[in-house]
């Protein structure tokens, strides 16, 4: 199996600011008040997270709120730098993050401007996207709005053609963070058909999500994280039994994936 | 956690007696060339004399400012540049306390030391930018055949300036999506960039003609260079503070070089910029009968000074901005009194000749007075104005690139 992307003991320390003293209000505060000055905290959002991942596997991850899912993905998108390990991504493939549709979209503007303004924020000269643009528009189903500006759009079509140009950008590894939770069942519907387009045609597929189904429909292999810790790697069913154990092992927990649950300070 | 911490740094360096070698020639070279920018020709030639006698005691003061104030013992971190400075500061003044203390006033002259501590500063900041940025060039490779290590990558100015290349196109829509959204929907568009240069000149030019009668001939032409060249630094840089900060979820979503955001902003500024150039100084250029001359041809070379010096600039405020939300408030008071010490509603000429100098030293001046000495008095810019210039664009130039870089992948966990 060719490994598009290898993580080796790989770990995320963000650091949290109490007090942040971007301010000088708050600098001069701090300087009278002990409990207004700033103080910085870790938080190991990742430790010590190794997986390999194979070309064309569709691989879920699942976990609580805080479980450092999202940070998972952002490590790869790039978006995060990892503080420690390795973090190997295959060189000149090209990454899709779909984490929120239609971002960069500015409600001035028309369907089309926008389209060409957020293909260029990935990278695409104005070729590129003239030769996908007739796809984007009749993926979205907008044809008769593409001269509207955004701002006139409903929610739900601006989702769409965020949607679309994120599908057509025909990324070579796909990042999924909960893009499905909004929605109408429609467009969920197209949302699960093209990613399983896409892993018919041997892309790669990170997925992040709080449905089982979802997961179960798109993956065959699946991570569980608890608190910045792989906990579980692999086949589907087993994984989702097991995060299912996990949610109900708490007492705290009653046992929904679908659910917000906030991950209790301290473990155990 | 056993885990290695990336902001230690290799404490001791081999080379800090080069550093204090180079430091020490560019010291020497610093002072006269000082006396040189104060003084011209024949005058220079009287005060060299004087200048090299007092030429040890100016260098050996600096040098030990810069070893007391550690500036050897943090080579290679961002806050050797902060202390450079000062060091250099205190140095330059511990100096001229000696050289008045040793040989009076004679042939010393106030303003050539200002000049000598802004060079010396910018020379020494500006070579251990070169090698800062360097180092980020020459960091560990992150390619490991056939992948890439996420965790060893860092940003560089050589990968930066050719993804802004490949990323041209991204700069130019966001270019012209500011351009649009600035005049869609608006009755006289593009028109109104004109009536605010138009207003500010004749309001200024009622003031200096008939309540201060200080306007020389072609006042309203002088007055437009300067205003036209300020309003793109002052609104490029205004713009830039906003440009990291307010595309908060751009950069949680997808990664790009961060740097295009200020860089385009600048572009955007420059544009307008040249639209209205395009439109007033034809007008100007009839309206005073101005005829052609060679020395206007430099106008892009300096332009492009201007450019690299303003980038710089929106580098570090769209930076600064997002590690320090006060940022903002600090340029706005800081460009209101630049504005003032920048020679545009005045000419450099009206200036008390020992503060001409100072004037021209202002981060601003050395464009705006080439632009006037080409296009204005028909003259070649002077050697100050190239000099000042020049160090002034490519040291902010480099000195914003490499904060920017060296904090680039913490921007997006300060918003």
């Amino acid at each position: 199996m060719d490994p598009v992307i290898v993580a080796e003991n790989l770990s995320k320390r963000f650091i949290l600011r109490h007090n942040h003293a971007g301010e000088l209000k708050v600098r001069f505060l701090g300087l009278f008040d002990q409990s207004k000055r700033e103080t910085l905290e870790e938080f190991w959002a990742l430790q010590g997270i190794s997986a390999t991942i194979g070309r064309g596997e569709a691989v879920g991850v699942v976990g609580r709120n805080g479980s450092g899912k999202s940070t998972f993905l952002k490590l790869v998108a790039g978006l995060h730098r990892p503080t420690s390990g390795r973090l190997l991504v295959a060189r000149g493939a090209r990454i899709g993050t779909m984490i929120e549709l239609g971002v960069g979209f500015h409600g001035e503007l028309t369907g089309e401007e926008n389209v060409y303004l957020n293909t260029s924020i990935h990278g695409l000269s104005r070729a590129d996207t003239e030769s996908i643009y007739p796809d984007i528009v009749a993926y979205s189903g907008l044809e008769h709005f593409m001269d509207v500006p955004i701002k006139n759009y409903s929610s739900g079509m601006h989702m769409r053609l965020g949607f679309a140009v994120a599908a057509k950008l025909n990324p070579d590894i796909l990042l999924l963070d909960e893009v499905f939770a909004v929605g109408d069942a429609d467009f969920q519907q197209q949302c699960i058909d093209t990613i399983t387009d896409f892993r018919a045609r041997g892309k790669t597929i990170f997925f992040v999500s709080h449905s089982s189904d979802a997961v179960r429909k798109i993956c065959r292999r699946v991570l569980v994280l608890e608190h910045g810790r792989l906990v579980f790697d692999g086949h589907v069913d087993e994984g989702l039994d097991f995060y299912t154990r996990l949610l109900t092992g708490e007492p705290a927990a009653t046992g929904e994936l679908a659910t917000e649950y906030e991950a209790p300070a301290s473990v155990e | 956690m056993n885990l290695p911490d990336r902001r230690r740094r290799p404490s001791a360096s081999p080379g800090r007696l080069a550093s204090l070698l180079l430091d020490l020639v560019i010291a020497v070279g610093s002072y006269p060339l000082a006396y040189r920018i104060r003084f011209a020709g024949p005058q220079f030639h009287g005060f060299l004399p004087y200048a090299l006698k007092a030429l040890p005691l100016v260098v050996g003061a600096q040098l030990l400012a810069l070893i007391v104030c550690r500036v050897y013992s943090a080579e290679r971190t961002r806050i050797a540049l902060l202390r450079l400075l000062i060091a250099s500061a205190i140095g330059t003044i511990l100096g001229a306390a000696l050289v008045l203390w040793f040989q009076g006033l004679t042939g010393v002259s106030r303003a050539a030391f200002s000049a000598d501590w802004l060079l010396l500063a910018s020379a020494l900041g500006g070579w251990r930018t070169g090698r800062a940025l360097w180092y980020q060039q020459s960091g560990r490779s992150a390619i490991r055949g056939t992948m890439i290590d996420r965790a060893v990558e860092r940003p560089n100015l050589g990968d930066t300036i050719v993804s802004l290349y490949q990323y041209r196109e991204l700069i130019k829509n966001l270019v012209m999506k500011d351009l649009k959204l600035k005049y869609r929907g608006s009755v006289l568009g593009f028109l109104w960039s004109l009536v605010n240069p138009i207003v500010m000149i004749t309001v200024y030019t009622l003031a200096f003609t008939f309540v201060l009668r200080t306007a020389v001939h072609g006042f309203p032409f002088l007055l437009l260079i300067g205003m036209l060249a300020w309003s793109f630094f002052a609104s490029a840089a205004a713009m830039s503070t906003g440009a990291i900060i307010d595309s908060g979820s751009l950069m949680k979503n997808v990664t790009f070089p961060r740097a295009i955001l200020p860089i385009a902003a600048v572009i955007f500024n420059l544009t307008q910029y040249l639209l209205t150039v395009l439109v007033f100084l034809p007008i100007m250029l009839t309206v005073y009968r101005v005829t052609p001359a060679g020395p206007m041809l430099l106008y892009p070379a300096f332009l492009v000074l201007q450019v690299l010096f303003t980038i710089g600039i929106a580098l570090l405020l769209a930076a600064g901005t997002a590690f320090f939300r006060d940022t903002r408030h600090l340029l706005e008071i800081a460009l209101s009194a630049l504005f003032w010490l920048t020679p545009i509603i005045y000419p450099l000429t009206q200036v008390p000749e020992k503060f001409q100098l100072l004037i021209l030293l202002s981060p601003l001046s050395s464009f705006v007075v080439a632009y006037q000495q080409m296009f204005f008095y028909r003259q070649w810019p002077s050697f100050t104005v190239w000099a000042v210039g020049l160090t002034y664009a490519v040291g902010t130039f480099l000195i914003g690139s490499w904060l920017f870089l060296s904090v680039e992948d913490h921007l997006v966990e300060q918003l």
